[in-house]
């Protein structure tokens, strides 16, 4: 099976690659075809300069460049930066032709008008979002984290842009409920612990085509994260559609 | 991956019955035999969800111990809470019936691990040869039901009694991977299972820091997916022996020594 994992951080600190090539290698064990990479997002902290910002997209182009067959990018911005800096950033990742989307961390919550710039730059280049999304009922600090309502109301309000929401584990069972009506949103499955019928419920809710695999590697293991879509009594279609063929269709991906 | 003929697996952190806050699947020993079985686990040691609410947990403990007499995959482990009165009783019930493992959850009954009364059970079971499971958590934290929340346990106080009774095998269920590295790291008595550790390519950095002999088999099962703690274990490429010493082996030798 050729895996795509929608859901990978490098480090900024990884300066001779041994992290990389550790993660390649362990990937490519797992039958992991492609990767996204979506930058070292959390290394400045929640709000990073436009000079970090383009540290961190510096280092995506530099491994989506140097492993062209292996890893896609996701252009890193943050909403709070003027319309036109992030347009530039944007422009000059997406001169390499293996970035596939805008990734969203946590400087602002989706609902902030802030994001309503990265959306429209995100219709106008017909690109996907990837959003970073948990719960709030625990961890609070809803100024920076977004809870799947308020994917939700991003998405209501931008229904042309294709969005995807970050760690279904943490949505639970309400949070695929708050996308399930809007067509725009996918969900990926990174991060958090393998807890046992995530999975089916979002299949049962949104159908297996808009479910991502993701692993949040190097914060978390490859094998973990794959024992979720393994373990999950779901169906083989269902489990390929998750593991590869809803991010190649997603994202344009024509090879393997 | 060791041939699941040969290489049985034991499962240190199992769970029966339904819970608060998550939709478990495989509710009944039989549901849960089956799906563990397929998988090659051979020995399960199971505890009650319910036990660990009741007031007193040993009705639940024996409502647990008739569902699954009648399978051979569980090993029942006893919820024991300190606190409750007749604590000492119990456990000298348990060594007259030769159930030498108890499983402490200190989150939910609310005590230190350095109380007097925790010292004197501990004592107890030193000199009676038991085994320690302690229950770090059932939950991430951070998903837990917000109005059913406990603390995560304080790892200065279980190292406290690690060196207090340095003969007295403790495992900790459920930690995180920061948290087995350090348990470890200053106990000689502290065993951990995998099923909350996670890092790139998990086996192999636990082993980086910490001796083999420490990590034991545990899926937490039915609250997460078993596959997810077996793939940990089969992928990692590490020695067949000692993917089997960390399946079933080192289990097995705390059980023998006792």
């Amino acid at each position: 099976m050729n895996i795509i994992d929608i859901h990978v951080h490098p480090e900024l600190e990884d300066q001779d690659y041994s992290l990389t090539e550790k993660m390649i290698g362990l990937a490519k064990r797992y039958g992991v075809k492609h990767i996204c990479l979506l930058g070292d997002v959390l290394h400045f902290g929640y709000d990073p300069s436009e000079e970090q910002i383009r540290k961190i997209n510096d280092q995506t182009i530099e491994l989506v460049e140097k492993w062209s067959d292996f890893f896609f990018g996701f252009c890193f911005l943050n909403p709070k930066h003027p319309e036109e800096f992030m347009q530039q950033e944007a422009g000059r990742c997406f001169k390499n032709k293996n970035f596939k989307g805008i990734k969203l961390e946590v400087a602002v919550n989706a609902r902030n008008k802030h994001v309503e710039k990265v959306m429209r730059i995100a219709r106008n280049m017909n690109i996907v979002v990837l959003l970073h999304s948990w719960s709030t009922e625990i961890i609070d600090n809803r100024e920076h984290q977004s809870d799947p309502e308020d994917i939700a109301y991003l998405a209501s309000h931008f229904p042309d842009v294709k969005i995807i929401m970050a760690h279904v584990t943490s949505a639970r069972e309400r949070g695929v409920l708050a996308i399930k009506p809007f067509s725009n949103v996918w969900v990926d499955t990174s991060g958090g612990q393998p807890i046992a019928g995530t999975i089916e419920y979002a299949v049962e809710k949104l159908g297996s085509e808009r479910i991502l695999f993701g692993s949040d590697a190097p914060g978390r293991d490859f094998s973990a994260q794959l024992g979720k879509i393994y373990g999950s009594n779901i169906s083989e279609y269902a489990k390929r559609s998750i593991l590869g063929e809803n991010a190649r269709k997603l994202l344009g991906i024509t090879d393997g | 991956m060791p041939d699941k003929e040969t290489c049985p697996i034991f499962d240190i952190n199992v769970h029966l019955g339904c819970w608060h806050n998550q939709r478990l699947p495989y509710t009944s020993p039989l549901q849960l035999q089956k799906k563990l079985n397929s998988l090659g686990i051979r020995k399960a040691f199971v505890s009650s969800n319910q036990a660990i609410f009741y007031s007193d947990p040993e009705p639940g403990n024996l409502e647990l111990l008739n569902k699954v007499k009648r399978y051979p995959l569980f090993v029942p482990v006893p919820v024991f809470n300190p606190n409750i009165p007749n604590s000492e009783e119990i456990l000298r019930k348990y060594s007259k019936l030769k159930i030498k493992i108890i499983k402490l959850f200190p989150s939910f009954h609310n005590y230190s691990l350095n109380s007097e009364k925790i010292k004197s059970v501990l004592k107890f079971c030193l000199l009676e040869g038991f085994i320690i499971l302690i229950q770090m958590r059932m939950e991430d934290e951070r998903l837990q039901h917000p109005t059913l929340k406990t603390n995560p346990l304080d790892i200065d106080k279980i190292l406290e009694i690690a060196e207090m009774y340095p003969s007295l095998p403790i495992i900790c269920l459920s930690g995180y991977f920061n948290e087995c590295v350090r348990l470890a790291q200053n106990s000689s008595n502290i065993y951990l299972d995998i099923s909350f550790a996670e890092r790139l390519d998990t086996i192999k950095a636990l082993l980086d820091v910490i001796p083999l002999s420490r990590i034991v088999f545990g899926s937490h099962t039915p609250f997460f997916y078993p596959e997810s703690a077996l793939l940990k274990v089969e992928s990692s490429e590490i020695p067949l022996c000692w993917k089997e010493h960390i399946l079933y082996k080192n289990i097995e030798t705390l059980m023998e020594e006792r």
